[in-house]
């Protein structure tokens, strides 16, 4: 039967022979848990016992839970502080780099290695930092320069910036050659004509380098914002004694939805949260992409 | 993403191409010495890492980076426990298999997307890199239902199935087949080869570098994932490498040379693929991160 | 009123154990159970034997350390769990505010008793 058909149809034969599998994967593993978050969220189920239609209940009690409130701001904060603070510095430095010879090779890797590390991993390390005297490195660093302790991760003020600071730094190495790759991109011959017709280093920094980033820099702030609203291992492992804490000041969304989840095994509640995260990053991206589209 | 046509297709060779030079005036030697103090801040965690977990415990809390009687009695001590063993061997396992799927399966995905014409091949597309744009966050309860289902919690496979593809990959590996001329496919065909071998042994190799560095992209990935395998797994043999050290950092408290050291036993393989492999991988992480 | 705090261990056999590892542990948790493995549990770890018939022998009713504790049985009360991790949480919330936010203990301490009473309303409305 299949000798009777066309080149075409053979085509069409093998195409779809080829994505059975895949369709199936996407079908099963993607799209119908999916779904199933949405149908969730509007249930009210823990796991044991049945489950019940709650309608818009798990929304509602969202919308009157302080404690999400408190979760939804502190999401955003990662991203506040986070993006832009990671995108200048990596822009600085691949500015910078990109305009050394010398051991170029061996700076860059310095700057990429912290990309090659496992987020657990350096939460811990950077908790032992952040201990206080005579435990942490951080603060014995003060205390030999005679400076007054720094309470990081104890503090309702000083604890989520410093969780974030180790998301940052593990980031910056990706950045950094993505911008590199951006600025090697851009052709000579602007820079040549600007420096013919004199131009401050300023003014081609502004009129040529970075416009003709704009792509690169779009590529990074919605990549790096992405990753910021989803943070977990670090805030999880540098918190396990008081998750999130201390009193909720570091929990972002995606720990509040493992924690109603599979600590509280308030299903619906959690999907509905999941549901939310869906809708922010979706928001997120699209108003970040209008915002730096092409004019 | 959109970004990909923008910047010059072969940007990531351009990294390996030199500044122009210049005489070396204080502003350089300024600037070189400035981007290297911050490169040397850049690893400092990862060397006080490894310095403490090289330390007696009695040094911990001293401030200096070498050790003043370096000891591997650490690593003796947390290797003997066993368990660290067992968690390597099934990251090993977790992320080996997963990456192996992702090459094969992305990219016949990518090049059928991408090679033939056939109805539905738009909406197959779209379908697949809509995915993209949804939290794994909010699977991870459905996948866990589904699990519990089927009797998948707490498995190898439990582990692995949720990543086995990814929308990434697929579009990664469609960009890059689009380079690979279909004169080369349609004389394969000439030549009577099947369409099964056409992808393998014609379209395959031309996109060697593409399929190293989504390789290297999944296999991090899945090396240091924990959300997902710290929520499917709950008996100690069948944690992976960062669920594991999550909870012996709990149980370690305040020993903080044997915390390192399980930090450090997690973070330096990779770290010495990447010194082996740096200019590949370098370009393999601009490559997925302009045409992913 | 008079009342005591107590806490208890609860050991089950899973219902996954079948064969051979189901009668072990069948005869294990006889064992435990027995008089005489709970007077060995108290006389060796010290903790308190769960039944009235080990513990309130006149030998161990009367005895020096443990006499006075196991006497306060007849009145203690065991916290109620319906979520460990969330129970535990409301307290440390409750320390933290007064050492990180300065908040008054007494004040403190009404909304950590306010939120364990909407955690237990919540449970017990649904279950």
């Amino acid at each position: 039967m299949y000798r009777n058909l066309s080149i075409k149809q053979k085509q069409i034969v093998w195409a779809w022979g080829f994505l059975a599998i895949p369709i199936l994967f996407y079908v099963i593993i993607r799209f119908y848990p999916t779904g199933n978050a949405m149908v969730i969220s509007f249930q009210d189920w823990n796991l044991l016992g049945s489950r019940t239609w709650a309608g818009w209940e798990n929304y509602a009690k969202l919308w009157n839970d302080p404690v999400f409130w408190k979760v939804f701001a502190n999401t955003f904060l990662y991203l506040i502080i986070g993006t832009p603070v990671s995108l200048v510095i990596s822009f600085v430095v691949a500015y910078h780099l990109d305009k050394l010879r010398f051991m170029h090779g061996f700076l860059r890797m310095l700057y990429f290695l912290p990309f090659m590390t496992s987020a657990v991993a350096m939460a811990w390390v950077w908790r032992w930092f952040y201990q206080p005297v005579p435990i942490g490195l951080f603060n014995n660093f003060l205390a030999d320069f005679g400076i007054p302790q720094i309470e990081f991760l104890r503090s309702t003020t000083n604890a989520l910036p410093a969780v974030l600071a180790p998301a940052v730094w593990a980031g910056l190495g990706f950045q950094i050659i993505i911008f590199m790759a951006g600025l090697r991109a851009i052709p000579r011959s602007y820079y040549e004509a600007a420096r013919i017709d004199g131009v401050s280093t300023w003014t081609v920094l502004w009129e040529i380098t970075l416009p003709l980033l704009r792509p690169t820099i779009v590529f990074i702030v919605v990549f790096s914002s992405i990753g910021f609203l989803r943070i977990f291992d670090h805030v999880f492992n540098m918190t396990t004694n008081d998750p999130g804490g201390p009193l909720n000041s570091t929990k972002p969304l995606v720990l509040m939805i493992y924690q109603s989840a599979f600590t509280d095994f308030d299903m619906g509640y959690a999907a509905a949260q999941t549901v939310v995260l869906f809708l922010v990053l979706l928001a997120v991206s699209l108003l970040q992409l209008w915002l730096l589209r092409d004019r | 993403m959109a970004v990909a046509e923008e910047i010059r297709a072969s940007s990531e060779t351009l990294l390996d191409t030199k500044a122009p030079r210049k005489p070396a005036n204080m502003g350089q030697i300024l600037r070189w010495l400035l981007l290297f103090l911050g490169g040397i801040a850049m690893v400092m965690p990862i060397v006080y890492m490894i310095s403490t977990s090289l330390k007696w415990p009695h040094e911990v809390y001293n401030v200096n980076l070498i050790p003043n009687e370096p000891t591997l009695e650490n690593y003796t001590f947390v290797l003997e426990d066993g368990r660290f063993y067992g968690w390597f061997i099934n990251s090993l396992i977790i992320a080996t298999i997963t990456t192996i799927s992702n090459v094969l399966f992305d990219s016949l995905v990518g090049y059928t997307l991408c090679k033939f014409r056939f109805p539905g091949r738009y909406i197959i597309f779209i379908a697949i890199l809509s995915t993209l744009m949804i939290p794994t966050e909010m699977l991870v309860i459905p996948w866990y239902l589904m699990s519990q289902q089927f009797g998948w919690l707490d498995t190898y496979w439990g582990i692995m199935f949720p990543g086995l593809m990814t929308a990434f990959g697929t579009f990664l590996m469609k960009q890059f087949f689009e380079t690979v001329p279909d004169d080369f496919i349609e004389a394969a065909r000439i030549d009577g080869l099947n369409e099964l071998q056409i992808w393998w042994t014609v379209a395959m190799p031309l996109v060697k570098p593409a399929l190293a560095a989504l390789a290297i992209f999944v296999f991090l990935g899945n090396w240091t994932a924990f959300i997902w395998p710290l929520i499917v797994t709950n008996s100690v043999e069948m944690y992976t490498l960062p669920v594991g050290l999550s909870t012996f950092g709990d149980e370690a408290d305040v020993q903080w040379e044997l915390i390192m050291t399980g930090a450090a036993i997690s973070t330096i393989p990779t770290l010495i693929v990447f010194l082996i492999f740096q200019r590949f991988i370098i370009r393999g992480v601009v490559m997925a991160g302009l045409k992913g | 009123m008079r009342s005591n705090y107590s806490s208890y261990w609860v050991n089950a056999i899973t219902t996954k154990a079948e064969g051979e590892k189901y009668d072990a542990a069948v005869k294990f948790m006889q064992y435990v159970t027995s008089d005489e493995a709970m007077q060995i549990w108290l006389d060796v770890v010290g903790e308190l034997p769960a039944k009235p018939s080990v513990g309130l022998t006149e030998e161990n009713a009367n005895n020096e350390v443990f006499g006075p504790f196991i006497k306060g049985l007849a009145y203690a009360n065991t916290t109620k769990f319906v979520n460990e991790s969330a129970q535990r949480q409301i307290l440390v919330d409750m320390v933290e505010r007064v050492n990180l936010a300065g908040a008054d203990p007494a004040e403190s301490l009404a909304e950590a008793a306010a939120a364990e009473q909407a955690l237990l309303d919540e449970f017990y409305a649904s279950n």
